[in-house]
């Protein structure tokens, strides 16, 4: 295998385990706004998977969905610190941060990775 | 380009952004590297790899990055190899209070992995330009 096809192996592999982990934060999302009492332990797993996927989209050339993870990360970092005090309007906004990142994810297809098409052959050392 | 192959230790408790990174320095950089999922993993088998330099990231379960540095620093074989912290955690003042540690660099997440190897290339030049200087 070239190394282009094996770094295409990465994109495809890393932009699956993406939208996973975008139905995973959705999840996480729909248990804290159902449970009424918010809970702490909620919001951290789904922090959790958004610091990571802020990580890996930039570095795998998902920039656009890196940021939107990003923004999303930050928001809930902000909720973790609120846990027991959020208000629904607190809530909504972070339902529209991950509406945001959710139709990226639907869209994005491992071709739209910058890294995709990239040319290795005057890198390797 | 240098003359031997240099032994890296990658400290890194995210699979997704191992598997990258790994990809950016052992395929594109030819780098020798022991990929560490922990910081404990790093801290019982560096000695024995006796790597040239270490790439350690910061936010890990467990034992930090920066906890990890220090473990590390205590191991006289390893106490004077050049660290480079590869993080998201990135702030101007995240960054110095790293290299007030004592890190020879920083490295920000999210990276380009089409670049990487070159940049990890060009610090441990820079490191072993100035032990020579020494």
């Amino acid at each position: 295998m070239t190394m282009q096809e094996q770094l295409r192996v990465l994109i495809q592999r890393n932009c699956a385990k993406l939208v996973e982990q975008i139905v995973d934060v959705g999840r996480l999302l729909a248990q804290i706004e159902e449970s009424g009492a918010v809970s702490e332990d909620l919001i951290a797993e789904a922090q959790g998977i958004t610091h990571q996927m802020k990580g890996a989209a930039g570095s795998i050339g998902f920039g656009e969905m890196g940021a939107a993870a990003t923004v999303l990360d930050e928001n809930l970092k902000d909720l973790r610190k609120r846990a027991g005090a959020i208000s629904p309007d607190q809530l909504q906004a972070t339902r529209r941060l991950f509406v945001t990142l959710q139709s990226i994810g639907e869209r994005t297809t491992p071709e739209m990775s910058t890294l995709y098409n990239a040319d290795l052959s005057q890198l390797a050392r | 380009m240098s003359e031997k192959l240099e032994r890296l230790t990658y400290v890194e408790d995210d699979p997704d952004i191992r598997s990258i990174a790994e990809f950016a320095l052992r395929d594109i950089g030819g780098f020798t590297v022991d990929v560490c999922g922990s910081g404990p993993e790093a801290i019982e088998r560096s000695p024995d790899f006796n790597p040239d330099l270490i790439i350690l990231d910061v936010m890990m379960p467990g034992m930090d990055g920066i906890e990890t540095f220090r473990r590390l620093r205590e191991i006289p074989k390893l106490a004077k190899t050049p660290v480079i912290f590869m993080t998201a955690k990135a702030m101007k003042h995240e960054i110095d209070r790293y290299m007030a540690l004592g890190a020879e660099e920083v490295i920000p997440k999210p990276f380009d992995p089409l670049i990487l190897a070159e940049r990890i290339g060009e610090i441990l030049q820079r490191a072993r330009a100035r032990k020579a200087a020494s």
